[in-house]
């Protein structure tokens, strides 16, 4: 009685972009605004007001 | 005022809540503006470090960026801000530095500017709320008549006054990080000039644009987690991909410059460099930036358009929201 064969498939799944190729895989778009032309100076402006918490030795 | 780098999905950059699906919010930002808020590395772990080179070296540095404190926890100054120099030696350093266990979101928030091995507090260690939405500006001047100015919502928070910062090498990259626990920083902009009248939007391909050169879809290159599972591949030079982005509605602000980024790498052969591209509708030809060289790993990589080139004038809110954008493969 002779062995049974064996086969063993295979399935090759190519992940990512062909690595003997440039690639880019994120591209995105920014666009910058000016809010308010009022507010572009920076010279000194009023100190912001905050609520001093103490709360252990945090200073 | 020159634009020296911008964005918030830049290739390097990760939610920080762990949602990793496409075109999915995530994080704590402004939704109109932005879909998602940047994941920073922990302290030590430079590898997750988000460097945001800068397009050209500067002495008067100036990053703006929105921020969410998140909830106090535990002790340790959780977020880090950093002007470096090109070879990453740190200039000037912000820190964040939550209460302990107070639950308000008061967080003490320090300016720093490095000095021999050490590093002088500029001021004094400063209250702020973290707990909310933000804008969070660093203005700085290296120079013997310098200054560093801090602004929390567009109020300055932290002034130097007149100091010599001579000594102080150009700042090349900033460079953000933290441990701890959670904070949401997204819409970075870094410029020679004061960020704090800007805000910034972000948008994502939402469909192919006029080219489709190279083997892949813009589906492939829309993630907000970056993935480089899929992608775009080009074999050859020449070849040009653009998209459609996603819609944003500027409203009445004046748009100061139009910024394309791309998390790109070289292959074993074929292209070497990559240009981003930008179409406006005011001619509907593509327009590149300077050949950016690649290399083996990904990296990120901006190109920065102030003006419409179409019309080499200040571009319009319609033409700078509908412009199409994308890559071109260069030998």
């Amino acid at each position: 009685m002779s062995n049974p064969v064996v086969t063993k498939v295979t399935k090759l799944i190519a992940q990512g972009p062909p690595s003997a190729q440039a690639a880019t895989t994120k591209v995105t778009k920014f666009i910058i605004v000016d809010t308010t032309v009022s507010d572009t100076s920076t010279s000194a402006r009023p100190i912001r007001q905050q609520t001093h918490i103490r709360y252990g030795d945090n200073s | 005022m020159t634009y020296l780098a911008g964005g918030h999905e830049m290739g390097f950059c990760t939610p920080s809540s762990g949602n990793v699906n496409e075109s999915a919010l995530a994080g704590t930002f402004d939704t109109t503006t932005s879909r998602c808020s940047l994941a920073i590395g922990g302290i030590g772990d430079v590898a997750s470090h988000a460097d945001w080179a800068f397009a050209s070296t500067t002495t008067t540095p100036n990053c703006g960026f929105m921020n969410y404190g998140g909830e106090p926890g535990f002790g340790g100054e959780y977020l880090w801000l950093e002007l470096n120099s090109s070879d990453g030696t740190r200039q000037v350093q912000v820190t964040l530095q939550r209460l302990d266990g107070t639950g308000t979101g008061q967080s003490y928030i320090r300016l720093y500017y490095a000095s021999g091995t050490s590093y002088t507090l500029v001021g004094a260690p400063t209250l702020t709320q973290m707990k909310t939405l933000q804008k969070i500006d660093l203005s700085a001047n290296f120079s013997a008549s310098g200054y560093l100015r801090l602004y929390v919502a567009k109020s300055l928070l932290i002034d130097s006054g007149t100091i010599d910062l001579s000594a102080r090498s150009a700042a090349a990259k900033l460079r953000i990080y933290g441990a701890y626990g959670t904070t949401y920083p997204s819409e970075m902009i870094c410029s020679t000039a004061s960020t704090v009248r800007l805000r910034g939007y972000s948008q994502y391909a939402a469909s192919e644009g006029a080219d489709t050169g190279g083997t892949g879809a813009y589906t492939d290159i829309d993630e907000i987690v970056y993935s480089d599972v899929d992608g775009i591949s080009f074999a050859s030079a020449g070849l040009i991909h653009t998209f459609t982005p996603s819609t944003s509605t500027l409203g009445g602000f004046a748009v100061e410059a139009v910024l394309v980024g791309a998390r790109a790498a070289l292959g074993t052969t074929g292209p070497t460099k990559l240009d981003m591209a930008i179409n406006s509708a005011s001619d509907s030809t593509n327009h590149f930036t300077a050949d950016i060289a690649l290399t083996a790993g990904y990296t990120a990589n901006v190109g920065i358009w102030a003006t419409d080139p179409g019309t080499s004038a200040t571009w319009t809110n319609t033409n700078a929201s509908t412009a199409k954008f994308g890559v071109k493969s260069i030998a």
